[in-house]
């Protein structure tokens, strides 16, 4: 369990922070309590994707609790994103490098949109304050069961975590809030 | 007759008729009132004039309205969803929560004053065809054991609400506006900020400005003009707002004090059905067009704290024919703490199992039960069951005095169930 431990640690604790940049603390501490997946009708590949890596999640990660949400533009995922409703995103190549420019069909940029793993012509994105431990427990998940493709020669940079995990690199630690979660019993897992 | 004339007779007819036609084709064109219409545009809150989402007397009105004209507005889902009749439940975490609630207004009544007060008298909703409840993960009555989304899609007559979700049951039209209230003063908005700061700051919760998504955006957004002070519509409040009150039916009359020369009337958040309580935190919700009538009571605010309703037989009309209650009291398991009061932070609470005086565990109590006997005696899931709590049972106080166990029941309209009607 020590990666479920891990995760159950990272699910919910930033709840507090958080929560005065949402209308309803109560859905806020849901949506960090699982691993919400956004992804959008507009982008009618991304909803089947995101429900594939649900599943592997649940095999894999049960304690991340992978959950999908259907946006039905992707100008609401960069909503959400953009003030901490959503953490990760299901995005073709062209849509994340769209939203970390501002580009058409976004309003905005969210410029430090970051790249957790790459799944054929789709990225789950988050942002850089996506906590490094949290990314690097994903990107080992999906390396150790190869569910991933190799997160190279993409548009958006590669998010810190993962690049620490794909070297070989020890976990990061978690984040302050988090630390009372993961008891001294549970071992840190490394990448073999 | 000249040939002329003869020629152009059939013309000359054709435009009389049509002439008279127009001017007076039936009653449509006899009028006795003036009407201001405030007709929804756009899609959502931010492609319209006449939308806001957060409260501030600095808010510009979108219409004046004289009293006794007819005020008709087109009002917009409390979520400002795109929720269509194939949504499904993961639609639902992808809700920007920072659209709740649009408001169609605020309707400057000319004349009117702060200190006095407005009678708003609701004669007529009419709603859209499409309506939704929801069971939100980490919202409503029962959050601790109803942690999945859950939605059931509803198709709207005058006569009721069904759902291929919710089969064999059709919902009674008892429609009213969830959200009905006038802007606040500049006092009062600055009061408001500092109670529910000092709140949230004690663990409870209330919710601080959120300037992102707020509108208009002139006033309420990031760079509006009074981003930091602009109140989320989420609390009802003594200025009204988020009242969730099925009692305020058409017909009834809703008494408001003014805050603000113009007391800036607004609407929004319609409820198809919903019964007292609105347990899973969501009604029949729906868009609907809103006609009222607006009256001035001078000087009438002074003595008001809070709004305030009359009515003829708006609350009979809408009691079932035939119930089921169940009666809760403020009992609960040792060890555990209800979700409400855990904010308090208290010692003693987990240990006992019989609170003093505590109606909202009297209303859980009574409401879980509930749940257990319209499962078992009427065969929906628990998902089901929650979902008609919150549109057709109704939380009732039934004693303040008997202590230590207050009563409360949970009244679930059989009406509801095709089974018993004609």
């Amino acid at each position: 369990m020590l990666l479920g431990a891990l995760l159950a640690g990272m699910l919910g604790a930033v709840a507090v922070p958080a929560w005065a940049h949402t209308p309803y603390r109560q859905w806020q501490v849901y949506r960090q309590r699982h691993l919400v997946i956004g992804a959008s009708r507009e982008d009618a590949e991304s909803y089947p994707k995101a429900k594939e890596l649900q599943a592997f999640l649940e095999e894999h990660l049960p304690d991340a609790s992978a959950r999908v949400a259907r946006a039905r533009t992707l100008q609401r995922l960069a909503d959400l994103i953009a003030t901490d409703q959503l953490r990760v995103l299901l995005l073709s190549l062209g849509d994340a490098e769209a939203l970390m420019r501002g580009d058409d069909p976004f309003a905005y940029a969210v410029p430090d949109l970051r790249t957790l793993a790459r799944f054929g012509d789709h990225v789950l994105c988050a942002r850089t304050e996506f906590p490094d431990a949290h990314a690097w427990i994903l990107a080992w998940t999906f390396a150790e069961h190869d569910r991933a493709g190799q997160p190279t020669d993409l548009p958006v940079p590669v998010h810190t975590g993962v690049e620490l995990a794909l070297a070989g690199e020890p976990m990061p630690p978690l984040p302050d809030d988090l630390e009372a979660d993961a008891s001294e019993e549970v071992e840190v897992p490394h990448r073999h | 007759m000249p040939t002329t004339f003869r020629a152009l007779l059939p013309l000359i007819l054709t435009i009389a008729l049509a002439a008279a036609f127009t001017a007076r084709a039936d009653t449509t064109d006899s009028k006795w009132a003036t009407e201001v219409v405030i007709a929804k545009q756009g899609d959502h809150c931010a492609d319209d004039p006449s939308c806001m989402n957060r409260l501030h007397p600095a808010i510009p009105p979108v219409a004046h309205a004289n009293p006794g004209d007819i005020i008709t507005m087109g009002t917009r889902d409390a979520l400002d969803s795109d929720l269509t009749l194939d949504s499904i439940a993961d639609d639902m975490a992808a809700l920007d929560l920072n659209l709740v609630h649009p408001m169609t207004g605020p309707v400057h009544i000319n004349g009117a004053k702060r200190g006095d007060a407005l009678a708003v008298e609701l004669l007529a909703i009419d709603p859209d065809q499409y309506g939704y409840t929801l069971i939100v993960p980490g919202f409503g009555f029962l959050r601790d054991l109803y942690t999945e989304s859950y939605i059931v899609n509803w198709k709207l007559t005058a006569r009721g609400a069904v759902s291929d979700q919710m089969p064999g049951i059709t919902v009674p039209y008892e429609a009213f506006p969830g959200s009905i209230g006038v802007l606040p003063g500049e006092p009062e908005v600055q009061a408001w900020k500092a109670r529910e700061a000092a709140l949230a700051e004690a663990g409870g919760i209330a919710l601080a400005p959120q300037p992102i998504g707020g509108l208009p955006a002139a006033v309420c957004g990031p760079e509006g003009s009074h981003a930091a002070d602009c109140l989320r519509t989420i609390p009802p409040r003594e200025n009204g707002g988020n009242m969730d009150v099925q009692q305020m039916q058409v017909g009834t009359t809703l008494i408001f004090p003014c805050f603000v020369d113009g007391c800036g009337l607004f609407i929004g958040d319609v409820h198809y059905a919903q019964g007292d309580g609105e347990v899973s935190g969501t009604a029949i919700e729906i868009g609907a067009v809103v006609t009222v009538r607006a009256s001035i009571i001078e000087g009438g605010g002074a003595g008001m704290v809070a709004p305030q309703v009359s009515g003829n037989d708006e609350i009979r009309d809408i009691e079932p024919t035939r119930f089921h209650q169940t009666v809760g009291l403020p009992l609960k398991a040792a060890g555990e703490v209800p979700i409400y009061v855990t904010y308090l932070e208290s010692e003693k609470i987990g240990a006992l199992e019989n609170l003093s005086e505590d109606l909202t565990l009297a209303a859980r109590h009574a409401l879980i039960q509930m749940i257990d006997y319209i499962q078992a005696e009427h065969g929906l899931t628990r998902e089901q069951a929650y979902i008609l709590a919150s549109v057709a049972v109704d939380l009732r106080v039934g004693q303040v005095v008997d202590v230590p166990n207050y009563v409360v029941t949970a009244v679930l309209n059989l009406d509801v169930f095709d089974k018993y009607r004609n």
